[in-house]
């Protein structure tokens, strides 16, 4: 499959999903095919260049396994989210895919910005201020991107001039300084992440697992396009530095952040600090071992927080003690995979990474340890809250009991089509249901009642079978990602 | 129908001194008065002024096109403050009707009128001492002290500003004072069509934010 049909691919797709929100069978079958189909299209995707008024565009190896990973987890999201009462937001997670799915195959940084800050500002668009006309998190959030776009331009800049003068580094310095700055506000570096907590009150729990584990991450990969077109700015400037005391500082303060923390949307936000913290360090050591270990911890991140942030839209969305025993696991799995104690490769990038703290700086170790055991305090604190929630609730859904209904007439002509259309196929399959044997009958009869809590319990199984496979096959996963961080432009 | 001669005549009309005073006066007005309607108008201005001054560096064909796009996000943002002003006057009706509520309309400022202008001098004298001291890549004078003074104007009023609108308003006097700083020590054309893009995307953005229903009372988002 060529780029452009897979852009295609990926927008219709989006559309399809955001127009099927409004009944929801209809948003759970298209988040499932929409998934399906892009999870496809992206592994069949042609890995050619393709020109474009006067932009190329490649797909390379580590991006293509980043983008199938991406389309697995936001179909995983959109599923959970499909099940619940209001789905507005079902569309966005698959809307800022397409000018991500830009950033992510153009060769040019300046193009890459602006499409990885047009994504993060449609994410905006899917978030809900919690007061009318006032500034919130999400007006804030959209004011950091636009500024640390800038910053990022105007460090590129720097860089582009830096061969006029190659005996001197004070461009170099600057473009250093003004690329950090901006990467520093978007992936919320301490001191720039004053914006989490806020942006998290305002935002879905699905869309911070998007725009945290997936979008974020997008960020670096531009950083290193530019140091494989630049690879002064590696070479001669401190930025494995900046990397390390960024991501010691983010280790401690999002450990810290976690242990007060209570609300799940703000814990899952500083939890994914914590481990940003740790693709830091990693990224600051500067290897091909490094680099590897980054993007595995990368990768866990955004299962970490697709994990909880489906568990906890599942558990909410339908009332069901079953589920929410199901559900409880795959949070607990999802926090340990962001603390890094999930056993497996998880555990094996991290102690890799403490161990070399240990041999440095003992102190540092200690203090990586407590941040650890904070985002599990957090994590326990949180569950124990929602175990308190647990109060009686049937066992099954309640039989629906449609609302007394509002005379067609009153409502406007949108909706009336809109109601009309759908009761005309619920009265189909309520034909065809009538017309089969009883015991078809029957067994019909239960899955209309029960679909969303067996279709939620077998997400949330598949979700965290999918977890444990990926510990227990640690060796594949590492080769994978060897092989694929290899091909990368400025390491090779 | 008016052609370009025209806007080239048009934009001919405003000498140096008139373009300096009326980006002077949009950023005072954006900053200093509340009323959305006048800070609407002093955003259409700055897109007038704005596009003069980039005629100096690109074609003025182009550089009408931001003068478009500055007339779409005038609409958008006109439509918008129309349907949120509508919002709270049918809520305060139904107040006076229920008199349940007596809480007080809150500004659109966090600050009042006396602090707003020691904002405003603070912004003038940040302006006069950066593009006293420092010269961002050799940018021409005159574009390094007008990007600044509508960077700096805007982000003020950002820090400043609670209102939703306001502040979409002062982040495009930044993207303005940013592109006519970066557009004048990079003359690129693509950069200048992507800014003209993302100003559009901003006032999307803003437009919805500003009228987006906000969460339901009482359950805050993200608690168990």
């Amino acid at each position: 499959m060529g780029l452009p049909l897979l852009l295609v691919t990926l927008t219709v797709s989006a559309v399809v999903v955001h127009v099927a929100r409004y009944w929801r069978p209809f948003a759970f079958v298209a988040s499932v095919g929409a998934t399906i189909v892009l999870v496809w299209s992206v592994q069949n995707a042609s890995i050619g260049k393709f020109d474009l008024l006067g932009l190329s565009f490649t797909f390379q190896p580590l991006s293509r396994d980043y983008m199938l990973a991406a389309m697995a987890l936001s179909g995983a999201l959109a599923i959970a989210t499909s099940f619940g009462e209001t789905r507005r937001t079902l569309g966005f997670l698959f809307w800022s895919w397409i000018v991500w799915l830009v950033a992510l195959l153009v060769d040019d940084f300046v193009v890459g910005v602006f499409a990885w800050a047009a994504g993060l500002a449609v994410m905006v668009i899917a978030m809900e201020p919690r007061r009318m006309r006032r500034v919130g998190g999400a007006a804030y959030f959209l004011v950091l991107i636009i500024i640390a776009s800038a910053l990022l331009l105007l460090g590129h800049r720097f860089a582009q001039l830096y061969p006029l003068t190659p005996d001197q580094i004070s461009l170099l310095e600057t473009s250093i300084l003004f690329l950090a700055w901006g990467l520093g506000l978007l992936l919320a570096m301490v001191p720039f992440m004053l914006w989490l907590g806020p942006m998290a009150d305002e935002t879905p729990l699905p869309i911070i697992a998007v725009l945290l584990g997936l979008g974020q991450p997008i960020g670096l990969w531009l950083l290193y396009e530019l140091i494989g077109q630049y690879p002064r700015l590696n070479e001669l400037s401190n930025l494995t530095t900046i990397f390390q005391v960024g991501g010691i500082s983010a280790i401690l303060v999002g450990g810290a952040l976690c242990a007060l923390e209570r609300r799940a949307a703000r814990l899952m936000s500083f939890a994914a600090l914590l481990a940003l913290g740790f693709v830091f360090m990693d990224l600051g050591r500067n290897s091909l071992e490094g680099i590897t270990n980054a993007v595995l911890e990368m990768f866990a991140r955004a299962l970490g927080l697709t994990l909880m942030a489906a568990s906890i839209t599942v558990a909410r969305e339908i009332e069901n003690r079953l589920l929410n025993y199901v559900a409880i696991p795959v949070f607990i799995l999802g926090a340990m995979m962001l603390a890094g104690i999930a056993p497996g490769i998880v555990l094996a990038t991290r102690w890799n990474l403490l161990l070399e703290l240990e041999a440095t700086d003992m102190r540092l170790f200690y203090l990586a340890m407590l941040a650890t055991a904070g985002v599990l305090i957090g994590a326990a604190r949180f569950i124990l809250s929602w175990l308190d929630q647990l109060g009686p609730q049937p066992d099954w859904e309640e039989e629906f009991v449609p609302p007394a209904s509002i005379p067609d007439f009153q409502m406007p002509l949108l909706a009336r089509a809109r109601s009309s259309a759908r009761r005309r196929v619920s009265d189909f399959f309520a034909r065809m249901v009538e017309s089969l044997p009883s015991p078809l009958r029957r067994v019909f009869g239960g899955v209309s009642r029960e679909w969303r809590t067996a279709a939620g319990i077998l997400l949330l199984i598949v979700l965290g079978g999918f977890v444990l496979y990926f510990n227990v096959t640690p060796a594949s996963w590492y080769a994978r990602a060897l092989e694929t961080t290899q091909q990368m432009t400025f390491l090779r | 129908m008016p052609s370009l001669d025209d806007l080239a005549r048009a934009f001919a009309a405003v000498s140096a001194i008139e373009l300096l005073a009326g980006l002077f006066v949009s950023v005072l007005v954006v900053m200093l008065i509340p009323d959305w309607r006048l800070s609407l108008a002093a955003l259409a201005a700055q897109y007038f002024f704005v596009a003069i001054l980039l005629s100096a560096l690109i074609p003025l064909q182009i550089a009408a096109v931001r003068l478009i796009a500055g007339c779409l996000v005038a609409v958008m943002f006109f439509v918008t403050a129309r349907r949120a002003d509508a919002r709270p006057r049918r809520q305060s009706q139904a107040r006076a009707r229920i008199q349940w509520s007596d809480e007080p309309a809150r500004g659109v400022f966090w600050m009042n009128l006396p602090f707003r202008m020691v904002a405003f001098v603070l912004v003038i004298l940040s302006v006069i001492a950066l593009s006293g001291q420092f010269v961002l890549l050799s940018a021409p004078t005159p574009f390094w002290v007008i990007g600044l003074w509508l960077a700096l104007g805007g982000l003020m009023t950002i820090a400043l500003t609670r209102d939703a609108l306001k502040l979409g308003m002062s982040l495009l006097f930044f993207t303005s004072g940013f592109g006519v700083i970066y557009l004048s020590i990079d003359n690129s054309l693509l950069i200048y069509a992507l800014l003209v893009i993302s100003d559009l995307v901003i006032a999307l953005a803003v437009s919805h934010i500003a009228t987006v229903p906000t969460q339901s009372e009482g359950r805050r988002r993200g608690e168990a």
